[in-house]
């Protein structure tokens, strides 16, 4: 391989200096020692590459890499963060270019499809997890092995501005009846009920499954989508949703069908709307718009009483399966998952370490990531069961559904892309 | 035809290409301003003027990244793009348009040609494969990439360009003397191909200066090889709520091109409708 | 010496035959190849399915939306860059003082890329056109445009004319300026009106421009990707979803690798087909004329 690309860049190469008359082929030859360079490192010193698709995390993981790189100065770690990277990087998956290290999202179906065709270092029993809560390493094994390091957590709830809660006499709602009352009460007062992004379909794909999983429970809903029998027009957990989707569209800003997250969060941080549904992520965009009044969450009500959150693994870490240096990357994962950097990631990061005896400091959500250690209070997001790229359809969807009000279409588009 | 309707129909092309004008000017007049404000300001009032020159977002969007770099590759790629460009379209078409009675030829001009109408949607996927296979995913792949592309259009506008406006005795002449078909190209035909090659630089430069697909594709693979349009990119992705950050780093993709095009406005318009449509 | 001169020609085509070959033809035929196998982009192995992929596009109701809109956006494209690409033009040729100030002035939008024109107004659609909505009291304008079903469309078309008009404005402008003075003249003398003049003498000198800006929006409509990417991403639900940004999506959104490249094939014998229907009818056009 390597000599037939050698082949065709040098016959180019000679083809265009020959057509040049000579001369001028400066290009060629700047070009072609780029792509010598790239690839080799020095000898003692050995270069290996982190692909880091979130890029919240990019600072944060440049400090620790700095870290990394005095305590092991014959290693030199090099982030690479890239816009579009799950593209990028499957691309290079695909074409036998994988990075030695990557971020990857290890719920997600094609995850587990891609680790089913051996693109990732199986790390079972390695001691690169041994630091890592073996709760959270249950949830992503694929066919039973590791092939990923879990590092942090995320969750869903309903951000609310406590001060104004205050304020205004309003308690935290535990049913969803209180949540009805709650938004009445906020209306009647001249505010905003809820800030929402129904242009952002993903924000809105992870609102829906977030109600679904609260309306019936994490079974009855995950049941329906894996049986073909159930149809989504007499299905009594379908029509539940519908309703109280309806009832977050009619409770939403005027123009919740134009806004794109940042709008949404900037509404809640400006005070002008009160409850902002969404996951912790958006804690460092709250605190980047500006948000003055002391705000909180709340897991998303149901009938009980006893909301339950959806989450799952948020930053992970999977090694290439042909990595030229399984040893330094190995070493690198085992030093995410020590103490101190643990530490540092979850403060800056404001996400539930996964890593044995790290709490993060996030005072905003802890009403909400505290219930990721209690039995029963917490789920994984329902299209970790689905096939690879439906999330992105269902949120689309849901989100037309908002905005363009048409119940048929969605049913319709429910029961065939779920085999019904 | 009379003065008095002649005048008027005057005063209603002025007054319809004004309004024209504030169409095209009031989009970059709202950009320019949101740059200026901080994020709070412009919360109060979009289309107000800033109250104060506000500098922090230019100075975010100059410091946190490595703006010197992402331009310098911007204009490295362009250049050496273009150089490239004038070294292989021309000669191309230039062999092909005294040849089109050999099928060999004529073929090559129709798979030239059919480039134009194909979506870049066919190629996208297996191009990206390709160039990860051949360990080209840096500058010089991507510039390999424009010269490819840039094939299609220029080779159809120079093919053109030569049968209509240059006459074979002009050659045959040169020939007559010695001159290696080699020499003829260089210094009898190229040079008399300058009103299309300025068109052909022109358009090519806007598109390769402004392209966001390909450097997507190709130069993701590290930050040091990003162009201007990628670094924006990226920004708004990065910032996704500071939205006065990305209109700062919209101005300042902005203005080299406009200063290039405010220097050379008039070349530019020449070259732009001189060559292209004698084709 | 003598032999290579005799073949100077076919040298000069290598390099061009051969990067073509190489980053353009082959990756063709390996597209055409990937739509007749069962690849979804992530796994190691994919089988050969023969014309599944294409069977099943045509019973697939995004397809059938998503053409539909793109044929209707296309369209639209293509008859307001004409209308208003002549319009412009007519006017500015008229003009005697300013000309050239204008002329700059219309075509700086040409010179930004479009996914900095695509991310700016989808901030001004966000932001500024509400604020005026609300200060005028409409209840229309005082929300999103690109997320109003009725109007996304018209949003898109408007800025993708925004800055799609200038060079197809430029290069009509060059027709008009290429007109011979004593025909216009002559017809004048024999008492023919503006339109008249307009229409039997000036347009046969438009054709071969119409030609072009034709197959060039008729390409860019049909393809349409960057602003839809920046502006609706397809939305509001699937109004504004054009072929162009469901090959995207099928491919990298939604693991559907080898049916986006089907589809893909789809469009180019689409475009295909409008090209040789225009090539075909404006020739006829420009002998009659």
């Amino acid at each position: 391989m390597k000599n037939k690309k050698l082949w065709i860049i040098s016959v180019l190469a000679l083809v265009l200096v020959v057509a040049g008359c000579g001369g001028k082929s400066s290009g060629g030859n700047a070009g072609e020692a780029q792509g010598a360079n790239q690839g080799a490192g020095k000898e003692e010193q050995v270069t290996i590459e982190i692909f880091n698709q979130k890029s919240e995390v990019k600072d944060y993981l440049n400090q620790i890499i700095q870290n990394f790189e005095t305590e092991n100065p014959n290693i030199k770690v090099n982030q690479v963060q890239v816009p579009d990277s799950r593209k990028v990087l499957y691309n290079r998956l695909a074409s036998n270019d994988a990075p030695d290290i990557m971020s990857i999202f290890p719920n997600e179906s094609d995850f587990r499809t891609q680790a089913g065709s051996d693109f990732f270092m199986d790390l079972t029993g390695s001691d690169v997890l041994a630091n890592i809560n073996p709760q959270f390493l249950e949830g992503v094994k694929v066919d039973g092995k590791d092939y990923s390091a879990p590092l942090t957590m995320n969750a869903y709830g309903i951000f609310y501005n406590a001060a104004k809660f205050n304020e205004l006499g309003l308690k935290v709602p535990t049913t969803w009846a209180e949540l009805e009352q709650t938004a009445a009460a906020i209306k009647e007062k001249g505010s905003i009920p809820f800030a929402t992004s129904f242009k952002a379909s993903w924000s809105v794909g992870h609102l829906t499954e977030a109600l679904l999983t609260n309306a019936v429970g994490y079974e009855t809903a995950d049941k329906f989508f894996q049986d073909p029998a159930a149809k989504a027009d007499s299905d009594p957990s379908i029509q539940k949703l519908l309703a109280q989707m309806d009832f977050i569209g009619a409770n939403s800003q005027l123009d919740a069908a134009g806004a794109d997250y940042p709008d949404a969060v900037n509404l809640f941080a400006t005070g002008q709307a009160l409850m902002l549904p969404q996951g912790i992520w958006a804690v460092p965009v709250i605190e980047q718009a500006g948000m003055e009044d002391e705000y909180k969450m709340f897991p998303i009500p149901n009938d009980s009483g006893n909301g339950v959150v959806v989450g799952g693994i948020d930053y992970a870490l999977a090694i290439s399966a042909n990595t030229k240096h399984p040893e330094e990357a190995q070493k690198f994962v085992k030093f995410m998952t020590e103490q101190q950097t643990a530490q540092f990631l979850a403060d800056n990061e404001k996400s539930p370490s996964t890593i044995t005896g790290i709490k993060a400091d996030a005072p905003q959500t802890e009403d909400v990531t505290k219930l990721l250690s209690e039995e029963g209070r917490f789920y994984p997001w329902l299209h970790f069961n689905w096939k690879a790229g439906l999330d992105s359809s269902w949120g689309t969807e849901t989100s037309a559904y908002l905005i363009l009000n048409d119940k048929n279409a969605l049913l319709k588009w429910i029961n065939q892309e779920f085999g019904k | 035809m009379n003065s008095s309707s002649e005048k008027r129909l005057s005063a209603i092309s002025y007054i319809l290409l004004s309004s024209g004008l504030v169409v095209v000017f009031l989009p970059l007049y709202l950009t320019v301003i949101t740059a200026f404000k901080t994020s709070k300001e412009s919360a109060r009032n979009f289309f107000a003027f800033p109250s104060e020159l506000y500098l922090g977002n230019f100075q975010e969007v100059l410091f946190n990244n490595d703006f010197a770099q992402f331009f310098t590759n911007s204009v490295l790629i362009t250049v050496v793009a273009i150089a490239l460009i004038l070294l292989v379209v021309p000669l191309t078409a230039y062999a092909i348009s005294r040849n089109m009675n050999k099928w060999y030829f004529k073929s090559l001009y129709i798979l030239f040609i059919m480039g134009i109408i194909i979506p870049f949607q066919v190629i996208m996927l297996p191009v990206t494969r390709l160039m990860t296979e051949l360990d080209l995913l840096n500058r010089f792949g991507l510039i390999l990439l424009y010269v490819t592309y840039a094939l299609t259009q220029g080779v159809f506008l120079y093919v053109g360009y030569i049968r209509t406006t240059i006459p074979k005795e002009l050659e045959e002449a040169a020939e007559v003397d010695g001159c290696s078909k080699l020499r003829t190209y260089r210094s009898v035909i190229f040079p008399l191909l300058a009103p299309l090659t300025a068109t052909v630089i022109i358009v090519n430069s806007f598109w390769i200066w402004n392209d966001f697909l390909l450097p997507l594709l190709i130069l993701n693979k590290s930050e040091t090889y990003w162009t201007l349009p990628l670094f924006q990119y990226n920004f708004k992705s990065q910032y996704s709520f500071n939205y006065n950050l990305a209109f700062a780093s919209f101005v300042m993709t902005v203005i080299p091109i406009m200063l290039v095009y405010v220097f050379f406005q008039k070349q530019i318009i020449a070259g732009l409708t001189g060559g292209a449509v004698k084709s | 010496m003598k032999t290579i001169n005799r073949y100077a020609h076919y040298l000069f085509t290598l390099p061009a035959l051969l990067l073509y070959a190489v980053f353009f033809l082959y990756p063709m035929v390996n597209g055409f190849l990937y739509s007749l196998s069962d690849w979804d982009g992530l796994s190691k192995t994919s089988h050969f399915i023969g014309v599944d992929n294409y069977v099943r596009l045509a019973q697939d109701d995004r397809i059938l939306n998503s053409l539909g809109f793109t044929f209707k956006y296309a369209f639209g494209l293509i008859v307001l860059t004409v209308v208003l690409a002549v319009l412009i033009a007519v006017l500015l040729n008229r003009v005697r003082r300013f000309q050239s100030f204008y002329r700059t002035t219309y075509f700086i939008p040409a010179v930004l890329s479009m996914i900095t024109v695509g991310l700016i107004f989808n901030q001004l659609f966000s932001q500024a056109l509400p604020a005026f909505g609300k200060a005028i009291g409409s209840d229309v304008l005082s929300r999103n445009l690109l997320s109003n079903p009725d109007w996304a469309f018209f949003g898109l078309l408007f800025v993708s004319l925004w800055q799609g008009l200038a060079i197809p404005t430029l290069l009509f402008l060059a027709a008009l300026q290429s007109v011979p003075k004593d025909l216009i003249e002559a017809a004048s003398l024999d008492g023919a009106t503006p339109w008249q003049r307009f229409r039997s003498v000036v347009i046969p000198f438009l054709i071969p421009t119409l030609n072009i800006v034709v197959i060039l929006s008729a390409k860019s409509g049909l393809t349409a990707f960057d602003y839809i990417m920046a502006m609706t991403g397809g939305g509001p639900g699937r109004k504004t979803e054009s072929v162009g940004l469901l090959v995207y999506n099928f491919a990298f959104q939604e693991f559907k690798f080898s049916y986006a490249s089907s589809l893909a094939i789809i469009l180019f014998v689409i475009i295909a087909i409008v090209s040789i229907v225009q090539i075909r009818s404006m020739s006829r056009l420009e002998v009659n004329a």
